[in-house]
């Protein structure tokens, strides 16, 4: 839903980083997209190629992206582990401890993280 | 005997730099500043998401006209454009702030952050920050709240709940309103109400019909307010 302004932050992100370093060009960027955001991956890299057509430090760089699955922690007994499904539908998910019931606390699967940037200088 | 392959550096040298700079955290260290601003002044802040035409506003209505004895009460509204939620709180004496988001489907913790410094903290007991309404991105954006209430209503049908598990994975309170039409909708609220526990094990839900002043008070009370 807000894949537009992540876009736009992740591309002055990395503009910033580039000219911080006097970079002639930027050729790849890895970044990581948890499952448990409300982000899509391939929405991401539409308006990432789109927005850095015409950028003179961006426009040959590749974008990488991985997806991160969502893990839990139960907040009562020691599960840890995937989130369950309530049914084997996508992202019909629960926050129900499979083990005991109780709450579970999401630990990975919400980041939108740059993990490395390759430039040339 | 002369070398035969000399090895070059290329001209251009390749910088590969490794990072960790997740903008998803950023927002969540902003809305530990938000929590930190409100406690430092004795200020509760209550985060209302929801669907669109769920009743937010409504809601808020009721509970300042049942709450402004008590407590000093604030609003942040937050919309794409227009003041008109605002306006309709600003009539029970309330101090309110509007955020128009332009773009932005939801309210994140930097515009919280602005709205609260146009507020006079000193003069404040408890804060309603309604989202933009939206069964989506606001899960994505913790805003420093107390606590987060998701409100839909019965006329959005019978799947809003399961649709959306994120949202109510994140709120401690669901709301369940307008259930004086539950029957013309052929929506039946327990359901919703099933669906929201199944979902989030330690979520309260409450039914209401904000139009008719139902459930208000049960409101308030699973609030502590």
């Amino acid at each position: 839903m807000h894949e537009a302004s992540m876009t736009i932050q992740l591309i002055e992100y990395i503009v910033s980083e580039a000219s911080k370093r006097n970079a002639k060009a930027v050729s790849e960027v890895y970044i990581e997209i948890g499952e448990l955001t409300h982000l899509n991956p391939e929405q991401i890299s539409f308006l990432y190629y789109s927005l850095t057509r015409n950028n003179s430090l961006l426009k040959n760089s590749k974008l990488h992206i991985k997806t991160i699955e969502g893990i839990a922690e139960c907040t009562n007994c020691n599960y840890r582990g995937k989130i369950p499904k309530i049914e084997d539908l996508f992202l019909l998910v629960t926050f129900k401890c499979p083990k005991c019931g109780s709450k579970l606390k999401i630990i990975r699967g919400n980041e939108f993280i740059v993990k490395r940037i390759k430039m040339i200088i | 005997m002369p070398v035969k392959d000399v090895v070059k550096m290329d001209e251009d040298e390749i910088l590969d730099i490794e990072l960790q700079e997740d903008f998803l955290k950023r927002n969540r260290e902003l809305a530990n500043n938000v929590r930190a601003l409100l406690d430092k002044h004795g200020v509760r802040a209550i985060d209302v998401m929801g669907s669109i035409g769920s009743g937010k506003t409504c809601l808020i209505e009721r509970l300042c006209a049942l709450l402004k004895g008590k407590y000093r009460i604030g609003m942040i509204g937050g919309d794409v454009a227009t003041s008109i939620d605002t306006e309709r709180v600003a009539k029970y004496g309330v101090d309110v702030v509007q955020i128009n988001t332009g773009a932005e489907c939801h309210l994140d913790a930097n515009l919280v952050l602005k709205a609260l410094s146009k507020m006079d903290l000193k003069k404040l007991d408890l804060i309603f920050i309604e989202n933009v309404g939206n069964l989506i991105c606001p899960a994505d954006y913790p805003l420093g709240a107390h606590d987060r209430i998701v409100v839909i209503s019965v006329t959005e049908g019978p799947y809003s709940v399961i649709k959306h598990p994120l949202i109510f994975k994140e709120a401690s309170i669901c709301v369940i309103n307008k259930i004086d039409l539950a029957d013309a909708m052929n929506v039946d609220p327990n359901k919703l109400a099933e669906d929201a526990v199944k979902i989030n094990p330690d979520i309260k839900v409450v039914l209401t019909s904000c139009k008719e002043n139902i459930g208000i008070n049960k409101l308030a009370l699973e609030l502590g307010l």
